[in-house]
């Protein structure tokens, strides 16, 4: 009684007590999760037939008495078909939600990338150079004329065209997006765009456009410079 | 005359037909070769997964058999004995099997695969004779062990050592085999200076042997146990007397000790094993953990978190049945238990969810801003530990129940390992918390191996400690045994079949590592199953192969005891007798739930994102937009970092690649000493200025224009000029590119000249580096060639 209690109230908390709210899918693992901690625990503790399994069927069996089990046990017996029949229609019927998204989200670039480097490169704690600062002013008024229509005047990835879009533009102040990704790889993502993903990540997924045809080279470095310089973030390193 | 001609046509159409198909006839060597219905790639899957876990079975009994036999020794209890003996008549037909599936293996390689078997043989065929010569050893100390057992009963030490023998024999036979997988994932350059017995090493020695090596060791000796566990328990569950009940039960109990044994320091070795990979090629490490694979780690978290449970509540169910009092250890466990599960938890948890659009709006994004936190690295290695920690707890616990200490300081001892324990625990967490603020670089060589030594340090101090706590404690009961639940034997086969998923499923990962690759880097998977299948039907094949490998493991065991069961109808006079009947249901019972895991398991790998792996499209190369040199370069460019696989080794501009950094060579290096270097790359010695005395090495490279990269002329120019556009000047026109295209220009004619010969020098080439003939010889180094020399001795060996 207590260990299902438990459950219970670990299940609202989840449904209700964390915002925003969790989706489905990680809820579903982790009631998953617990129904194994409770069968654990019960097995340890009680017999599992004594606990579990002999109540029940005395209950709907009709081992109880009284007019309150007769009348919990109609109402269980009535709403079980029920469940599995709405559970049934739910499943089989369309519905407007697009099918759930999987895709990869953060694919292993090319052979051919991973070896680019900045040429404009500043090491980190590097004294930013009047030439340097140039560059990242440069960069600055790429971002503006280009990029921030989706990935926002703040670099969060709320420009004006933010609710356009699945998935939503990346955001740059987020600590897990471009802190954790090497310069060539902003690089590599820049360039090709979504059209230029690996066939896991679903190419028609992602609206970036394809920017090495509307840029050179030299103008996206200029920009990664940027998101680093604004956002405050520093390219990951591997040594 | 119009008829003679259209008759000669017509005559030189059927020659030249007939001499195309000769010619093809006599020369068709296939590459690849495929079994209908199957798939070649199926087949040699399945049938290489069933040998390695056999084989896995064939190493980590001898090794759990000697640590047995070796207790026996030195406690002088007899049913240790018994029980290694018990196993090692398991490893007698296992053994055979092994090989069988090996030789099968070897088959379909050869057959399936003749391209690249026929490279790792021209690599490796030493180590096939030093394999065989071992196999041989292997097999004539084992049948000496076994036959022997009874016989040298009274020369102890002389079996033990044998048993040590067989050990050390089985390790290097896995040690050899684990050169060529590694080798795949991890190939070193060929250069053909290197030769003979050098290279030989250098192959085997590669980046990621060594790791291996000891994550298999150690997980050889999981298996070993967490096997012993469920023969152990299937045995329980069909005992008839308590007698045999008792001997299983504690049977039971020393293979899953055996095996979390081994569990704990497991999950260390492969971070390692991790960290080389990614040290090695990251975007193999990012294929790995980041991208295509990391839904993986999902399913790999579940098994593992699983096995950790298992074990657990086997020690549990321990505590509670076998001692008298164990019901004062509730409170405990149940806290133990809400850890195991939250960590677990944590370690489950997604970074990017699987989530509806609506879902994902609400969270804007596929990360959710609270539990994103939950996964990433940092907070799943703190669980990790978190977890070994309890585990640990669990069997501290088990160890110390039904002994009370009398030894003076205990009570000291008692409050310092709480005090440990809490310190230990927060430190983890603030460690894994500090881990969010750092650059990857510090928490992975940093703060990851901090916690990792801090944990190991608990796990041996306190042992320690409590080995000389108990030192003449008194005891207040005896473990009763053959009291456990049929649960908890049903926890020891769920274990073993965890260990053996997490077996299938890494090696299914390691290969996907290197996706369209035979040999990363190296040789291409041109065959139809280049790519890589997505997890459903990945874990589909797997289900099977552990399936495949259970049957043939209980028909072992049933043949093992066939020569036993002559006594067993008669029992004596007095026995207590259980239910009858019970044996042989437990029997379906425990197939069916083996069966109903397995299911359960590709279930799940199917509710996960399903994505194929495909190989990158070659893209064509257009000559008609070339204008300049600059173009040249550009196209060059993508040679650099792609067919030509420069960049595996080279980088431009970063430090930390196995070979020189390329950042400005152009400006320093004459046009025929760059095409010098990638066709005759040994033409100069350089010297290892890591050493106070410098020694020569010659460059470990390939010769560029020759197979497995094999350039041609044009792209060879290309390259070229991409080399020359680091910080240089590039002398190559369009014109002598295109001109190379026609055949006729000089341009290409020395390029194609494979001998290397001295005149190999392009066009306009009679330079200081045209005498390549006397280079050779003197150590002819220039500064900035030495300064960028001891970056590469040994190519990526030494790294």
């Amino acid at each position: 009684m207590k260990v299902a209690l438990c459950m219970a109230a670990f299940y609202l908390v989840l449904k209700f007590g964390v915002k925003p709210p969790l989706p489905s899918s990680l809820i579903f693992m982790y009631m998953a999760l617990v129904t194994v901690g409770a069968v654990t625990y019960l097995s340890l503790f009680h017999d599992i037939k004594e606990a579990i399994i002999d109540p029940v069927l005395s209950f709907l069996g009709g081992g109880m008495e009284g007019a309150a089990a007769k009348g919990l046990r109609l109402i269980v017996l009535v709403a079980l078909p029920v469940l599995v029949w709405w559970n049934a229609y739910q499943r089989l019927g369309t519905s407007i939600e697009p099918p759930l998204e999987q895709r990869v989200i953060h694919p292993a670039p090319p052979g051919e990338v991973t070896g680019l480097y900045n040429p404009f490169h500043v090491e980190e704690g590097e004294e930013i150079s009047p030439e340097t600062q140039a560059r990242i002013d440069e960069g600055r008024d790429i971002y503006f004329k280009n990029c921030v229509f989706c990935h926002g005047d703040l670099l969060d990835g709320k420009g004006i065209f933010y609710h356009g879009f699945n998935p939503p533009p990346a955001d740059f102040q987020d600590p897990g997006t471009i802190a954790m990704l090497q310069e060539s790889y902003l690089f590599w993502r820049i360039s090709t765009g979504g059209i230029g993903l690996p066939l896991e990540s679903t190419p028609w997924n992602s609206a970036m456009p394809r920017w090495e045809t509307m840029l050179s080279e030299e103008e996206r470095w200029k920009v990664i410079m940027f998101l680093y310089n604004y956002t405050g973030h520093h390219p990951r390193t591997w040594e | 005359m119009g008829i003679l001609k259209k008759a000669v046509s017509l005559f030189l159409f059927i020659v030249l037909g007939m001499a195309v198909t000769a010619h093809a006839q006599e020369f068709a060597i296939s590459d690849y070769r495929d079994i209908p219905y199957i798939g070649s790639r199926n087949a040699v899957w399945i049938i290489a997964q069933v040998h390695l876990l056999f084989a896995g079975f064939v190493l980590g009994v001898p090794i759990f058999a000697f640590l047995c036999e070796l207790i026996g020794y030195l406690t002088g209890e007899q049913r240790y004995d018994k029980l290694a003996k018990e196993f090692t008549k398991l490893l007698t037909s296992a053994f055979g099997t092994t090989a069988t599936f090996g030789g099968i293996l070897v088959f379909l390689l050869i057959s399936l695969y003749p391209k690249f078997f026929n490279y790792l043989t021209e690599v490796f065929y030493v180590t096939y004779l030093f394999y065989a010569s071992l196999f041989i050893l292997e097999t004539i100390v084992l049948y000496i062990y076994w036959y022997g057992w009874d016989k040298m009963m009274q020369r102890k030490k002389l079996h033990l050592f044998l048993g040590f023998l067989l050990n050390v024999i089985g390790i290097f036979i896995m040690y050899t085999a684990d050169a060529w997988l590694s080798f795949q994932a991890s190939p070193v350059v060929l250069s053909p200076d290197v030769q003979g017995w050098d290279r030989l090493w250098a192959v085997i020695h590669n980046p990621t042997w060594n790791p291996v090596n000891i994550h298999r060791l150690i997980g050889n000796v999981v298996l070993g146990g967490f096997m012993c566990g469920a023969y152990a328990g299937v045995k329980y569950l069909s005992s008839k007397t308590q007698e045999e009940r008792e001997h299983y039960d504690w049977m039971g109990y020393i293979g899953n000790f055996i095996g979390i044994f081994g569990l704990l320091p497991l999950p260390f070795a492969g971070y390692w094993l991790m960290r080389e990979v990614y040290e090695y090629n990251q975007q193999m490490g990012i294929t790995l953990m980041g991208g295509f694979l990391s839904w993986l780690f999902i399913l790999q978290a579940v098994l593992i978190g699983t096995l950790f449970l298992g074990s657990n509540y086997y020690l549990w169910q321990g505590l509670i049945r076998r001692t008298d009092e164990g019901i004062k250890y509730q409170k405990y466990i149940t806290i133990m238990l809400v850890t195991l599960l939250a960590c677990f938890m944590v370690w489950m948890t997604p970074h990017s969810l699987v989530a509806s659009v609506e879902e994902a709006r609400k969270m804007g994004g596929t990360h959710h801003p609270l539990l994103g936190v939950f996964g990433v690295m940092s907070a799943k290695l703190t669980v990790v530990n978190i977890m070994i920690l309890t585990t640990f707890l669990s069997f501290l616990l088990y160890w110390r129940a039904n002994k009370q200490v009398t030894v003076p300081w205990a009570k000291g001892a008692r409050v310092f390992e709480v005090i440990l324990f809490i310190l230990v625990i927060i430190g983890v967490i603030v460690i894994g918390v500090y881990g969010y603020f750092v650059p990857a670089v510090f928490r992975v060589n940093v703060l990851s191996v901090s916690q990792v030594l801090i944990v190991l340090f608990v796990l041996v101090s306190i042992s320690v400690m409590t080995a000389l706590l108990l030192r003449n404690a008194k005891s207040t009961g005896v473990m009763k045994w053959g009291r456990m639940t049929p649960g908890s034997q049903y926890a020891l086969v769920l274990n073993a079949v965890m260990v053996v998923l997490l077996m299938v499923m890494m090696g299914y990962a390691r290969s996907a590592s290197r996706v369209h690759w035979h040999i990363y880097g190296v040789m291409r998977d041109d065959s139809a199953y280049g790519f890589t299948p997505a997890l459903g039907p990945a874990a589909a094949i797997q289900s099977l192969s552990a399936f495949i490998f259970g049957a043939f493991l209980c028909f072992i065991f049933w043949v093992a005891s066939l020569s036993e069961k002559k006594g067993k109808e008669t029992l004596p006079e007095g026995t207590m007798t259980l239910k009858e009947g019970v044996g042989s249901s437990y029997l379906y019972k425990v197939a069916g739930f083996v069966m109903s895991v397995l299911v359960a398991y590709t279930g799940l790998a199917y509710s996960l994102p399903q994505r194929e792996s495909h190989p990158p499209v070659e893209e064509k190369i257009d000559l008609s937009t070339i204008q300049s040199g600059k173009d040249i370069a550009q196209l060059g460019s993508k040679i650099f970092f792609g067919k030509g696989q420069c960049a595996l080794c080279h980088t431009i501009g970063t430090e930390g690649g196995r070979c020189p950094n390329l950042q400005g060579v152009g400006a320093r290096l004459t046009r025929e000493f760059i095409y010098e270097t990638l066709t005759k790359p040994s033409a100069y010695i350089k010297l290892d200025f890591n050493d106070p005395h410098p020694i020569p090495f010659a460059a470990q490279m390939p010769t560029i224009n020759k197979p497995p990269i094999d350039l041609n002329p044009q792209e060879l120019l290309m390259v070229m000029s991409f080399i020359q556009a680091q910080g240089g000047k590039v002398t190559i026109t369009p014109e002598e590119l295109l001109g190379g295209v026609s055949g006729g220009s000089e341009a290409a004619a020395p390029v194609s000249d494979t001998e290397g010969t001295d005149s190999a020098v392009p066009e306009g080439g009679v330079g200081e580096g045209g005498e390549t003939g006397t280079s050779t010889d003197p150590a002819v180094v220039t500064p900035a060639e030495g300064a960028a020399a001891p970056a590469a001795p040994g190519g990526g060996a030494k790294s």
